[in-house]
């Protein structure tokens, strides 16, 4: 009996010591090769580098990212800019470096702005480029009794930011901080991610998001390679014409000319110039096929509005607004043909996604400074109250003409992807 | 509180087990007080308010309990009659009440154009598990099989925490006797590493395996409740995957139950017994929560005449008790279909077994073919089952079984088709269409699918891997004849021994298990 407790008792010692140590190891391992970015640990080559699960936990890595590199000049939106605006870009001045891309994958507006209200709360940024996207501006019709109130409820992306809506501190960030370091270290999830990483770093198309905010977009490669850029084209179309077609998803609230979306940028303009932040707005390039889209679901009217708004609001408030939303020989680029998997678009990876090498002529354009662009054209028009009326006709002249030159494709626009 | 959470495994666990063998040091009465508490305390963890209803169904059962004693001591047989049928109509109010008076007169305003409004009832946590327990105390202490007269000891009978949220379904008969051995008051090593391990188990089952397979379920039955049409591998893949996720998910709670109870040397009975294994229906629910199905048998199907009445009122008596099972599960017509389903799978498994006893083969073997073409039409009938069990309503799991039959074709993802080279060029000649998107989703659904149908089918069960140390009461004993037997060798060779091998092994699954608490939060956002 006693040898049998023994025995009992010697498995129980090396069974917490077995499952301490792994544990602690399994940490350790999470630590060390940080598969979100979350820990900032050295990427090494070969080892940990290239971050495949990085592109899915942006929202939870990214605004701890931020305060730990310390930039001067921050990137915002969705995940347009976040694909397209390259913060190592030569265009960038030496004076608003490092640059943080701070864009978030299918954010609200209002994600968007608390979050860049958090990256530059007392922080020493200078300027802060904001992409906009129509989509965004989108929302539900708030119900008859319903409140219209900003901010809206508190959520829960919230406890990771310094400041509350208010501009008040957050009493809760550090233990939330904390909480999600704990977590992030002592889970199953980041395990497999962190083997995920150090087995994948071999493949040159992994998904990966830089140590300063960047995706590349790499994956789209990948696709390209085994599936053609048609069918990335032909998916995009589908979902973009689905989600025009809701028709609870409207501009404003009712018949006003607010919505808590545009109240979200004006917060955050009136936050950033109390803090002599320079902000420059901007509307994200579109290809051609997402422009059609949009006319043919009778949204044309309210992008001419959207913009309209913004212009008002970007005068308002003081700051610039520009428009790369527009009609033009790298937005009209002709996708590849059904079963082409070598030809590789030079501006777009999709309708809806410009590749950085726009990006480039964008920063060109908004930083107002000539760099490497080759021989095309500046992009982009600064609006203003003053200019908008104009430059909404020349985009809607341009698209009759366009429409008018590829009738016949347009008019079996599944004839265009495929 | 939840068996999966660090305040149940690293504070309550720990603390209610160091407290409980101190307070045994001053007596029985003490300790069992303590657990009694400290119970109460992990049920309204949740939500306090529903300690008022617990407490005072435990009063009012303990009462009705005494009466049907005395009464049988006292052989005043019709006194205990009324008294056993008000107790009964009483638990039954109770629950119907909290849980079927919305989905009752939701029915009732469809039917007749009314506008009963209820309001919103609470469903205060575990009350079938609770319910049925009592119920079963109160035809026990009606047939003088069991008699309490302590309120302590009854309320711990009730409230065993291990026990006490999702079952196993226990009597007091088979659970009063254990707290009152004298080695209970004694933490025993035996039992510790016997427990820890199970409960360990238990936990890697269901958050590293029932919740990692969840999501691959889990967006095909939304795909159908927000009227996708689904093809047929998506379907099958979806149906397969949560038909893994419920067993594992089920299966480990009750693991965890087994093993945190044996921590206080408190053996329960025993739930699952690997049921995918099984080759016919009847054997299903030999192994698939075998506390309920003993209930369902013992309190519903013989009291309503059981086999007694001949064939048709047999399987009347099954239909009905099936009907009212599957109503356990949850107030919504598709758990009625459910029950439904599995009364007619019963009606129609009795009837092969007259057959084969007409023809001259009942209980012969039946040939390697002939069991795994059992197996499979049990799986599949099993797995029909689930798709009403889990789907939100009738529409979304008459959507999913059209994908399973086939009506919507076959597809596969373009990711998949395109990489399969001239195989896929031969699938798409063949008729198999192609989607896009959805290519990880697809691979790793059906990765799961495949793997964890090899463990059910393959490994063997906690209760064989522990079955040198008797892990729970009644251990159940298969009848070779109908089971398959796959990997009956490995199952041999995998018994739990308090060796340094499976320290490590049982350390590892502990690790893992625990690391699968936390979920770090992802945002899925296909091709951004």
């Amino acid at each position: 009996m006693a040898d049998s407790m023994q025995r009992y008792r010697r498995y129980l010692q090396l069974w917490l010591v077995v499952v301490v140590a792994l544990l602690c190891l399994m940490a350790l391992l999470n630590y060390l090769v940080d598969p979100y970015g979350m820990f900032d640990t050295a990427r090494l080559q070969g080892l940990n580098a290239i971050k495949p699960a990085s592109g899915s936990h942006v929202r939870l890595a990214k605004p701890y990212q931020v305060t730990g590199y310390t930039p001067h000049a921050v990137i915002g939106g969705n995940s347009r800019p976040e694909l397209g605006l390259n913060p190592a870009n030569a265009c960038w001045p030496e004076n608003l470096r490092p640059v943080f891309n701070l864009a978030l994958p299918g954010a609200s507006v209002y994600m968007q702005a608390r979050t860049l209200h958090h990256a530059i709360a007392g922080s020493d940024t200078r300027l802060v480029l904001w992409g906009l996207d129509f989509l965004d501006f989108l929302t539900r019709q708030a119900s008859a009794g319903q409140a219209l109130q900003w901010p809206p409820g508190r959520m829960e992306f919230e406890d990771r930011l310094k400041v509350n809506a208010d501009g008040s501190t957050n009493r809760g960030y550090n233990r939330k901080r904390l909480q999600d370091y704990f977590q992030t270290l002592f889970s199953l999830d980041t395990l497999k991610d962190s083997l995920k990483t150090l087995s994948g770093q071999a493949n040159r198309y992994s998904s990966s998001i830089r140590r300063d905010g960047f995706n590349p977009a790499l994956d789209y490669l990948d696709i390209i390679a085994w599936e053609g850029q048609g069918v990335l084209f032909r998916q995009k179309n589908r979902e973009i014409s689905e989600l025009f077609s809701r028709p609870e998803l409207q501009l404003f609230q009712g018949a006003s000319q607010w919505s808590p979306v545009f109240e979200s940028v004006r917060r955050f303009l009136l936050f950033a110039r109390e803090h002599s932040v320079t902000v420059v707005l901007f509307i994200n390039p579109y290809h051609v096929d997402y422009l059609l889209a949009l006319e043919r679901a009778g949204r044309w009217s309210q992008f001419d509005a959207w913009k309209r708004e913004l212009a008002r609001l970007a005068d308002e408030l003081g700051v610039e607004l520009w428009d790369f939303s527009e009609l033009n020989s790298l937005s009209a680029e002709q996708e590849p043909a059904p079963g082409d998997k070598k030809t590789i678009l030079k501006w777009f990876w999709e309708p809806a996604h410009y590749r950085m090498e726009y990006g480039d002529l964008m920063l060109s354009s908004m930083l107002q400074r000539p760099c490497d662009e080759g021989n095309v054209d500046p992009v982009g028009t600064l609006i203003t109250t003053g200019n908008i009326d104009a430059h909404i006709m020349r985009l809607r002249t341009d698209m009759l003409h366009y429409k008018e030159q590829h009738k016949p494709a347009i008019e079996h626009p599944e004839d265009v992807a495929f | 509180m939840l068996f999966n959470s660090y305040e149940f495994i690293f504070l309550f666990l720990p603390v209610t087990f160091l407290v409980f063998f101190a307070m045994a040091r001053l007596g029985r009465e003490a300790a069992i007080a303590w657990l009694v508490v400290a119970s109460l305390f992990f049920y309204g963890w949740w939500n306090p308010a529903y300690l008022i209803l617990i407490l005072l169904s435990m009063v009012i059962n303990f009462g009705f309990g005494e009466f049907l004693s005395r009464a049988y001591e006292h052989r005043r047989i019709a006194r205990a009659k009324i008294g056993l049928a008000l107790g009964v109509m009483l638990n039954l109010g109770v629950l119907a009440y909290f849980k079927y008076a919305g989905f009752f007169f939701h029915n009732i305003n469809a039917l007749t154009g009314s506008s009963i409004d209820v309001g919103h009832i609470v469903l205060p946590l575990a009350i079938s598990f609770f319910t049925f327990q009592q119920i079963a105390y109160l035809v026990d202490a009606y047939k003088g099989i069991t008699q309490e007269y302590r309120f302590s000891h009854y309320a711990l009978f009730v409230t065993f925490f291990p026990q006490l949220i999702a079952g196993p379904i226990v009597h007091h008969k088979e659970m009063l006797p254990q707290f009152m051995r004298r080695d209970t008051l004694r933490p025993r090593l035996d039992n510790v590493s016997i427990g820890l391990s199970i409960f360990f188990m238990g936990l890697f089952k269901k958050t590293v395996l029932a919740d990692g397979i969840a999501p691959y379920g889990s967006s095909v039955f939304d795909a159908a409740a927000s009227g996708e049409t689904l093809s047929f591998f998506v379907a099958w893949g979806g149906a397969l995957a949560y038909t893994m996720q419920l067993y594992f998910d089920f299966s480990g709670y009750s693991d965890m139950a087994i093993g945190g109870a044996r921590l206080f040397g408190i053996r329960l009975p025993l739930n699952f017994h690997s049921p995918y294994k099984a080759t016919s229906i009847i054997e299903f629910w030999r192994r698939w929560h075998m506390t309920l199905s003993r209930f369902l048998r013992d309190y519903l199907y013989i009291p309503l005449g059981g086999s007694h009445h001949g064939r048709k009122r047999r399987y009347f008596n099954l239909m009905v008790t099936m009907f009212l099972g599957g109503l356990w599960h949850g107030a919504g017509w598709t758990f009625v279909v459910w029950g439904g389903l599995h009364g007619l799978y019963l009606v129609v498994n009795h009837a092969w077994h007259r057959l084969r006893q007409a023809l001259g083969r009942a209980g012969t073997e039946s040939t390697r073919a002939g069991k795994l073409l059992a197996w499979l039409l049990t799986f599949l009938a099993v797995v029909t089952g689930w798709v009403f069990f889990r789907a939100t309503d009738f529409h979304s799991a008459i959507v999913i079984l059209e994908g399973m039959a086939g009506i919507n074709g076959v597809a596969l993802p373009n990711a998949i088709i395109a990489r399969l080279g001239e195989a896929g060029i031969w699938l798409q000649g063949a008729g198999v269409g192609v989607y896009l998107g959805g290519g990880s989703d697809f691979l790793f659904t059906w990765l799961w699918v495949v793997v964890l149908l090899a463990v059910v089918l393959m490994m063997p069960n906690t209760q064989q891997i522990m079955s040198s140390f008797e892990p729970a009461l009644r251990v159940y004993q298969s009848d070779n004849k109908y089971q398959i037997r796959v990997g009956e060798q490995l199952a041999r060779r995998i018994t739990w021994q308090p060796t340094a091998g499976w320290a490590v092994a049982t350390g590892l699954v502990a690790a893992l298990g625990l690391l699968a608490l936390t979920s770090v939060s992802e945002f899925l956002y296909f091709q951004f």
